[in-house]
């Protein structure tokens, strides 16, 4: 197992066996319900009569029924949650005054003496250029101010971040979830700022503001666990040109990215601008499972949405939860309030770029494209006489004057030739071999130079955006039957994240990842846990090109605590797991997967170890119902030492992002089956 | 004297705003660091960040890597940079004849977005015949990325 694979398991019995969230104990439920009431949903244009929300006390900051210092802006603006006494900022030198993270009041006053004695001199550390949001929101609310003239357009550094105030937009990004990298399972949040250049397609020199916590390299993985989790890094907002990210995300990692336009005013755009720039490089004490990238994205974005976007609902903040808000407030205005987003883009990943082509190929095309993809797939292990320059010209690969690719037509060779473009990268970063393939992609280059340029034209792929997938949490019930028609009540909860039959919208699809789940059965005792998964994980990595290459091994790894068979009434072993196997595609809607797996259980009285080979079989019916077929010969290598056959066949319907109804039959010495309906939010 | 003087200031003047150092066109990639720009190879990294990888390529290159800064700065080195991390979609866009990363470039050059077509049109013939070059293929990323770079300034300039 990798190691960045035991830090996360680590981690998350961590989380479930000590059953606390650092952060939980230090945002009262009670703090998050004042942040709201407060947080009006407005997408009208931010003025000053809105940001000095009582009119009694513009005249006076230092006293008055509201003061300015106690004003929620304000304390955004020095990120004092309501209720908290100390700014989450920790770098002193956001803080004019010497107690300024713990006194608004000081801080106020350490700010506007500043501005007032600000000088004609300016260099970075002039107080405009390092507080340009504090000097925009106290100059429409603090009247001497007013004659302080405005020197933002002289701070050198802070007109580079803005563009030359040219930002005219904000996106919110999400980039999905990368089972390569624990840390990342739950997928990764950014802001974007668009500039007029964007006219042109430039999107990509877009400026980004990210958050994460900055970790020493080869940090040991319990330490790495236990800080993370308990406050022993420093995270910050750093911030890089937008292409950055995109190669990252899109190229390196084959994660799917989100724009999320935002539709706000110039004067709120410039706000946010400015407040991100206060904070790049500050630092912050960094939770992973609540003060996150979600939670901080959020929270700034707040200061100019008003929508409480804090997840208030939940103890802990992921990524896509941001999203769930956004979209629901979006949805959820007024008449005459538009929408909160007003754009959705999607920035498919290189693999998921290949594949839209592939789709869209036809037969002709797509015969051409796999007997082109066989020989580049195999030409590092077996040398194939093809892949030499043909006679007409040292630069053509043989292949390309194969009669599969020689008979299209030239606008079929482009798109042909564009595909595996797309198939060359996706399979380089799947062996992790950037030097790979290099002849054969010039190759493809030379090859497209010499047809027409703009010949043909990709259709977009409608993708459902991740704010419509099933919500990660789950509570649920139902009725738990054995084969004497004997019944029991059943309830199941869930942390996150999802399950192999959810229907997600990214890549993730036909993969499990489960934390911290329980099923409980009433039974003439009382109530009985029957499971406890502290972390399941299945990642069938199901390829949807009959390509060679294309194919990622599946995995999965579960740790947690259930019966030793059906016929136990409680969960009365601990077990840990592993498997290792392959996918296979069968058409777009059925999967088959075998897996090699491994147990290791708490059995008394002695430890036992069981192994099976594992075929299951997934059947994707229609968009509301999904199946899932599963067989396992557990052959138990010591201890009881016999053969424990268990089937268990597991079918959704009716789902939608709340809701779904799940009928279970399985088999393991005893048949049990279950009907529930689950709620997920 | 004092005529001699004057001249001997001004020949120095010019010969060093003349010179051929001065005068020598910039290559990003060996004069402002930008080879050490490239991506890391993340898949021999430790996880540097606990959210997600977050490391700041610009920043790092721009504090550290920039050794003339009055000469590295501006369109041409943000130029250099996007084409250097970028450079296998340029190449792609390019045989293609458009695509966003393409249209980056024109736009940091502050090319007409009306003007993308014909100045892409230029882009693709000068890079089509450099890839053809014996040799092409055994030259460093950084090599083939500045010869896109030249490929760009060419069709700007023939503008």
């Amino acid at each position: 197992m990798k190691s960045s694979h035991l830090k996360f398991v680590v981690a998350i019995i961590l989380c479930c066996t000590l059953n606390t969230l650092a952060q939980a104990a230090v945002i009262p439920d009670s703090d998050l319900g004042s942040s709201i009431s407060t947080n009006k949903l407005s997408t009208k244009p931010w003025t000053s009569d809105q940001v000095r929300g009582d009119n009694s006390t513009q005249n006076n900051h230092h006293s008055g029924l509201t003061p300015i210092h106690a004003h929620p802006t304000w304390r955004k603006l020095l990120h004092i949650r309501p209720g908290h006494a100390k700014s989450d900022i920790i770098s002193a030198e956001f803080f004019l005054a010497e107690n300024g993270n713990a006194d608004p009041k000081a801080e106020l006053d350490a700010t506007i003496a500043a501005f007032l004695n600000e000088t004609d001199t300016i260099a970075s550390t002039s107080p405009q250029c390092q507080f340009p949001a504090r000097y925009m929101w106290l100059r429409q609310h603090v009247p001497e101010l007013s004659s302080v003239p405005n020197r933002l357009s002289k701070c050198a550094d802070y007109q580079k971040w803005t563009q030359q105030n040219t930002i005219n937009g904000v996106s919110v990004m999400f980039a999905t979830g990368y089972l390569d990298n624990p840390a990342s399972y739950y997928g990764h949040t950014l802001i974007k700022f668009h500039t007029p250049l964007e006219k042109g397609g430039a999107t990509l020199t877009d400026y980004a503001l990210n958050y994460g916590a900055a970790v020493p390299e080869n940090e040991n993985p319990v330490v790495y666990i236990l800080r993370g989790l308990f406050g022993g890094y420093t995270a910050t907002y750093t911030h890089q040109a937008f292409f950055q990210y995109n190669h990252n995300y899109r190229e390196h990692e084959l994660r799917d990215m989100w724009a999320y336009r935002l539709n706000l005013p110039k004067d709120k755009i410039e706000f946010l601008a400015a407040h991100a720039w206060e904070l790049l490089g500050k630092r912050y004490v960094y939770y992973f499972a609540w003060d996150n990238c979600a939670y901080r994205m959020a929270d700034i974005l707040a200061l100019v949405t008003e929508a409480p976007m804090y997840q208030p609902r939940l103890p802990w903040a992921i990524p896509i939860g941001m999203f769930y808000d956004l979209m629901d407030h979006s949805e959820s205005g007024s008449p005459n309030q538009p929408p909160i987003v007003s754009k959705i883009t999607y920035l498919p990943s290189r693999q998921n770029r290949f594949y839209a082509k592939y789709r869209q190929l036809s037969t002709k095309e797509q015969s051409a494209v796999r007997e082109l993809a066989t020989h580049i797939a195999t030409h590092s292990t077996h040398r194939h006489p093809q892949l030499t320059p043909s006679a007409s010209s040292p630069t053509r690969l043989g292949i390309l004057e194969s009669p599969a690719y020689t008979s299209l037509s030239p606008t079929e060779q482009i798109r042909v030739i564009e595909t595996l473009f797309d198939y060359i990268e996706y399979l380089k970063r799947l062996k992790k071999n950037k030097e790979a393939y290099k002849n054969e992609k010039r190759a493809l280059v030379i090859e497209r130079f010499r047809l027409p340029p703009n010949a043909t034209t990709w259709e977009d792929t409608p993708e459902t955006p991740p704010h419509k997938s099933q919500r990660p949490t789950k509570i649920g019930g139902g009725i738990i039957s054995d084969k004497n028609g004997n019944t029991q009540g059943g309830l199941n909860f869930r942390i996150a994240n999802f399950d192999t039959l959810t229907p997600t919208v990214d890549q993730l699809d036909d993969n499990t990842l489960e934390m911290a789940g329980i099923q409980i059965a009433t039974t003439e005792k009382g109530l009985a846990i029957t499971q406890f998964d502290a972390v399941n994980i299945v990642a069938l990595n199901t390829t949807h090109a009959n390509l060679p290459g294309l194919t990622k091994n599946a995995w999965k790894f579960n740790i947690g605590a259930t019966r030793e068979t059906l016929r136990h009434t409680h969960a009365n072993v601990w077990h840990i797991g592993f498997g290792y196997g392959k996918t296979l595609a069968l058409g777009n809607s059925t999967t088959l997967y075998g897996l090699i797996d491994s147990l290791a259980q708490t059995t008394t009285p002695e430890g036992s170890i069981a192994v099976s080979p594992t075929v299951g079989l997934l059947i994707h019916l229609g968009p509301s119902i999904e199946s899932h077929l599963s067989h396992a010969n557990w052959r138990y290598l010591n201890g009881r030492q016999s053969i424990i056959p268990h089937t268990k066949w597991e079918t959704r319907f009716l789902s939608n992002t709340h809701y779904d109804i799940r009928f279970v039959y399985q088999h393991q010495l005893e048949i049990e089956t279950r009907l529930g309906i689950n709620y997920y939010f | 004297m004092k005529f001699f003087g004057k001249a001997l200031v001004m020949t120095l003047l010019v010969a060093a705003i003349a010179s051929p150092a001065m005068a020598k066109e910039i290559n990003p990639w060996k004069d402002c660091g930008i080879g050490a720009m490239l991506f890391p190879d993340k898949d021999d990294e430790v996880i540097a960040v606990i959210t997600n990888v977050t490391w700041d390529l610009g920043t790092t290159a721009v504090s550290s890597k920039v050794s003339s800064p009055a000469s590295c700065e501006g369109a041409d080195m943000v130029a250099a940079t996007f084409i250097n991390n970028t450079y296998t979609n340029l190449v792609e866009e390019t045989a293609a004849g458009q695509g966003s990363h393409m249209a980056s470039v024109l736009s940091i050059y502050g090319v007409d977005a009306n003007a993308h077509a014909s100045v892409s049109s230029k882009i693709r013939s000068e890079f089509a015949s450099a890839v053809t070059t014996d040799g092409f293929a055994q030259k460093s990323q950084a090599d083939k990325a500045y010869a896109y770079y030249q490929a760009v300034n060419s069709a700007i300039s023939a503008q």
